[in-house]
C-alpha cells in the first residue's frame, strides 16, 4: 500500500512537474497563429495602460477596426502602471502564458528596455510605405520621435505626451508684490521668489518640491545636466551639474521654502493654496479646475534655467509586437490607433499633451486654462526625453533613494549621488 | 472450535484491517485536494527558485547560465541587503512581539470584564481593520504621517511637540509602519486568542480570586497558561508574516527614505521586477526561507518551556 501510494504522488509530482514546464516553455507560443472560438476569427492582442476612460477610448479605435475587418477579433487587456517595470513583467507574463499582445501602447520608460530585448518590430519601413503615417510622422515633434527611437530606428508612433512647466498662484505674487515670472527666469530669480512668498508661520510655502523621478528631470536639464551619459549606457548621477542641482534642491528644503519632498502631497497643497509655485504638467490641470482654480488663480512659464533652457518629456506610444504573427493586421490597427480621431479623443481626455502641433496648439482641445496653456507645447519642443536606459528600474530607485538620503538629512548630496551611481553601476554589471 | 475461533478472529482482523484500509484510502483522498496545491503552487515553485538562484537568468529570453554561488555572493556582499536584514528583524522583534503583546491585551479586555454588548462592540472595533484593505487605508495613513500638513502633527503641536518626521526621517519611518501594521494585523491576533480564552474555566479564575490573586496573578499564572497553545499559534504566524513584511512598507514608506524602511522582501521584489535579475532574487529569497526557518525551530524549542498542551 505504502509503495502504491509513493508511486501515486511520484506520479502527480512528475506530472505537475511536466506542466509547469510546459507553461514555463511556452514562450513564443504567440508565435502561433490564433483563431477565436466563435467562427475562426483571427486574435489581435492589445496591451495599453492608463485609465478606465483611456482604455475606452482606445476600445472605441478597436471597434472602427473590426468594422472594417470582419474576420478579426481585437482582446484590450489595459493595466495600471505604477512603475515601467512592472508594465515590462506584465508584458512578459502575458507572453509567457502564450497571449502575446500584437500592439502595445509603450510609455518611454520602457522603451529602451522592451527594444534591448527584441520585443519591438522597428517601424520605419512601414511608416515610410504608409501616406497615413508619413504625413503624421511630420506632424510630431521631432523631440518626441527621437524618444521613441533607438539606435536610429523608430519604435513608436506616440499618441500622447507630458511635459513639465511652472505653474505660479498670481493671487500669491500679487500679494506679495514680485512680478509674474516670464519665460527665461533663472534659478536665482526662482529661488529670490520663492523666499519672498514663503510664509514664516508655515502656511504657504514658495515652491513644493515632489520627490519623483519624472518631476525632478527640468532640475537636471535646465542645469545641462542628465542621469546617464549621452549614449545611456552607464549612469551618470555624480556629475559636478548633477551635483550642483541636488544641493540646489537640498538648500530649498533646508531653508524650509518647500514642504517636505518626501512626503508632501504637493499637487494637493497648490490647489489649497498653501504653495506658491509647483511643477506639474498637463495632468494636474482637471483637478486644480475642479478644486475652483481659473485663470485668474494660476498661470505657468517655462522652468526656471541656470545653464540652458529645457524641461523634460515623456509620454507613450504604440508599437507593435516583434513577434506578432499578423503583422499586416497589426499595422491596419496601428493606423487605427493613431488616427486623428483617437488623438484627439485621447488629448479631450485632459490628462496627456496631444503629440502633434496641430492638436497641442489647438484651444478646443486643450482649453484655455491657464492663460499660457500653449507654454506647455513650448516646454515639449525644447524638453529632454525623461532619461530611461534600460536599465530604468534602477536608475530610478537608485536616484530617487539618495535624494531620500539628501533630504532626510542622512547624506551630503555629492556622498548620496556617488553612493547611488556605485549602486546602479553595480546593479547593472 | 478452537478453528473455527481461530477463522473468525482472523476475520475480524482481516476486516477492521479492510476498513482502516479503507479510512486510509480516504484520508488520502482528503488530502490530496491540499496536497495538490502544495505541490504545485508551494513546492515547485521553491525547486524552481532553487534552481534559479544558481543561475544568471533572462526573463525575457529564458536563457539560463549557470554560475554557481555566484548570485550568494553578490547578495552577502551587499551593504542594502545587510540593511534590508537589519531591518526586518526590527520589524519581526517589534510587529511580531507587538501585535502578539498587544493582541493578547486586547484579547483578555474584551472577554469579559465589560458588558457582553460592549464587548461585541469593541471586539468588531478592533477587528475592523483586518477587513480593510490596506492599499485603501494607505492614503489616509499618508495623510496622518505626513510632516507638514498631517494630522497627526497638527495634534502633536497642539502639546506643544516639534514636527515628527514620520515618512522623511531615518529614524521614525519603521515606527510609522509598526504603528501601521499593529493598527492593521492586531484585530486578527486578538480574535484568534479570545478563541483561546475560551478555553479558560471561569470557576478557576473565582477561585483564585477568592484564595487573594489579584489580576495579574491570574493572567499570569492561569490565563496565559491555559491560552498559551493560541498564544504560541499567534506568536509564530506575527513571527513569520513580519519576517515576510511588505504590504505595510510598500504602500507607507516605499521601504524609504533611502533604504531605512526597507524590508528584505522588499529588496527580493525590487531585485526581481524591477532589476529583473532572478538570480539575486531567487538567492534572496532562500536565504529568506533560511531564516524563517531558524527563526521558527527556535520558536518552537523555546514553546516547551512556556507552552502546556492538554
Amino acid at each position: 500500500m505504502k509503495k502504491r501510494m509513493k508511486r501515486i504522488l511520484a506520479a502527480v509530482l512528475a506530472g505537475t512537474m511536466v506542466l509547469s514546464m510546459a507553461a514555463c516553455g511556452s514562450k513564443g507560443s504567440g508565435e502561433k497563429k490564433e483563431e477565436s472560438a466563435d467562427g475562426g476569427k483571427k486574435i489581435l492582442r492589445v496591451l495599453n495602460w492608463g485609465t478606465a476612460e483611456e482604455a475606452q477610448i482606445a476600445q472605441d479605435a478597436i471597434d472602427r477596426f473590426t468594422g472594417n475587418h470582419s474576420d478579426v477579433e481585437v482582446k484590450q487587456t489595459t493595466v495600471p502602471v505604477d512603475s515601467w517595470s512592472d508594465f515590462i513583467q506584465k508584458w512578459i507574463s502575458m507572453t509567457t502564458s502564450g497571449e502575446t499582445p500584437d500592439v502595445i501602447n509603450i510609455g518611454l520608460e520602457a522603451t529602451r528596455m522592451a527594444v534591448e530585448n527584441d520585443l519591438l518590430l522597428p517601424l520605419d519601413e512601414i511608416v515610410e510605405g504608409d501616406e497615413q503615417l508619413s504625413k503624421l510622422k511630420g506632424e510630431y515633434a521631432e523631440s518626441l520621435l527621437n524618444g521613441f527611437s533607438v539606435d536610429g530606428k523608430l519604435y513608436g508612433l506616440p499618441n500622447g505626451t507630458q511635459t513639465m512647466v511652472m505653474y505660479y498662484n498670481k493671487k500669491m505674487f500679487d500679494e506679495a508684490k514680485i512680478d509674474y515670472p516670464k519665460d527665461g527666469w533663472t534659478w536665482d530669480e526662482f529661488l529670490e521668489d520663492a523666499k519672498k512668498l514663503t510664509k514664516e508661520d508655515g502656511s504657504v510655502y514658495g515652491y513644493g518640491l515632489s520627490s519623483s523621478y519624472f518631476q525632478l528631470t527640468p532640475w537636471w536639464s535646465t542645469n545641462d545636466a542628465y542621469p546617464t551619459t549621452d549614449d545611456y549606457s552607464a549612469p551618470d548621477l555624480n556629475s559636478a551639474n548633477m551635483v550642483e542641482s541636488v544641493e540646489f534642491l537640498n538648500g530649498l528644503v533646508e531653508d524650509k521654502i518647500t514642504p517636505d519632498p518626501i512626503s508632501s502631497d504637493v499637487y494637493s497643497m497648490f490647489a489649497s493654496k498653501q504653495l506658491a509655485m509647483v511643477g506639474a504638467g498637463r495632468w494636474c490641470l482637471n483637478t486644480w479646475m475642479d478644486a475652483g482654480l481659473t485663470n485668474d488663480d494660476f498661470d505657468c512659464v517655462q522652468w526656471p534655467v541656470n545653464k540652458k533652457e529645457s524641461s523634460v518629456y515623456g509620454g507613450a506610444a504604440w508599437c507593435i509586437s516583434a513577434s506578432t504573427s499578423e503583422k499586416e493586421l497589426a499595422i491596419d490597427l496601428l493606423k487605427e490607433l493613431v488616427s486623428d480621431e483617437y488623438l484627439k479623443a485621447n488629448a479631450a481626455g485632459g490628462q496627456q499633451v496631444p503629440p502633434t502641433e496641430s492638436l497641442a496648439t489647438d484651444t478646443e482641445i486643450m482649453g484655455t486654462t491657464p492663460d499660457n496653456i500653449m507654454g506647455i507645447w513650448k516646454a515639449v519642443t525644447i524638453a529632454e526625453p525623461v532619461a530611461a536606459p534600460t536599465y530604468f528600474g534602477d536608475i530610478e530607485q537608485g536616484l530617487l533613494r539618495g535624494l531620500e538620503e539628501v533630504f532626510s538629512g542622512e547624506k551630503e548630496p555629492k556622498a548620496a549621488l556617488d553612493d547611488a551611481q556605485a549602486q546602479v553601476e553595480s546593479a547593472i554589471k | 472450535m478452537c478453528g473455527a475461533a481461530g477463522a473468525v478472529k482472523r476475520g475480524h482482523i482481516m476486516k477492521k484491517k479492510r476498513t482502516n484500509r479503507r479510512e486510509k484510502g480516504a484520508a488520502y483522498l482528503f488530502t490530496l485536494p491540499s496536497f495538490f496545491g502544495f505541490v504545485v503552487f508551494v513546492l515547485i515553485p521553491v525547486i524552481w527558485v532553487v534552481i534559479i538562484s544558481f543561475q544568471k537568468y533572462n526573463v525575457f529570453t529564458g536563457a539560463s547560465e549557470f554560475v554557481g554561488l555566484k548570485n550568494y555572493l553578490s547578495i552577502l556582499n551587499d551593504p542594502r541587503s545587510i540593511s534590508a536584514l537589519k531591518n526586518t528583524l526590527w520589524y519581526t522583534l517589534l510587529c511580531g512581539i507587538g501585535n502578539t503583546g498587544l493582541g493578547l491585551v486586547l484579547a483578555v479586555l474584551v472577554d469579559d470584564i465589560l458588558p457582553a454588548k460592549v464587548n461585541v462592540f469593541f471586539r468588531s472595533i478592533y477587528f475592523f481593520p483586518s477587513l480593510v484593505a490596506l492599499t485603501f487605508v494607505a492614503i489616509i495613513w499618508q495623510e496622518f504621517f505626513q510632516t507638514d500638513a498631517g494630522v497627526i502633527n497638527y495634534y502633536l503641536g497642539l502639546f506643544g511637540v516639534s514636527k515628527v518626521g514620520w515618512l522623511n526621517s531615518q529614524n521614525m519611518s519603521k515606527v510609522a509602519v509598526l504603528i501601521l501594521d499593529i493598527w492593521k494585523n492586531v484585530g486578527m491576533s486578538m480574535l484568534l486568542i479570545l478563541a483561546g480564552l475560551q478555553n479558560v474555566d471561569k470557576g478557576l479564575l473565582e477561585a483564585a480570586q477568592i484564595d487573594g490573586a489579584n489580576a495579574f496573578q491570574r493572567f499570569r499564572r492561569i490565563i496565559v497558561p491555559v491560552a498559551s497553545p493560541q498564544i504560541f499559534f499567534v506568536l509564530i504566524m506575527n513571527i513569520t508574516g513580519a519576517l515576510r513584511i511588505y504590504e505595510s512598507i510598500l504602500v507607507l514608506t516605499g521601504g524609504g527614505p533611502g533604504d531605512s524602511s526597507r524590508s528584505l522582501v522588499m529588496l527580493v521584489a525590487e531585485k526581481g521586477f524591477t532589476s529583473f535579475d532572478y538570480g539575486a532574487a531567487s538567492a534572496l529569497s532562500i536565504l529568506l526561507l533560511g531564516l524563517i526557518g531558524i527563526v521558527t525551530l527556535i520558536q518552537f524549542a523555546g514553546s516547551k518551556w512556556w507552552v502546556h498542551y492538554e
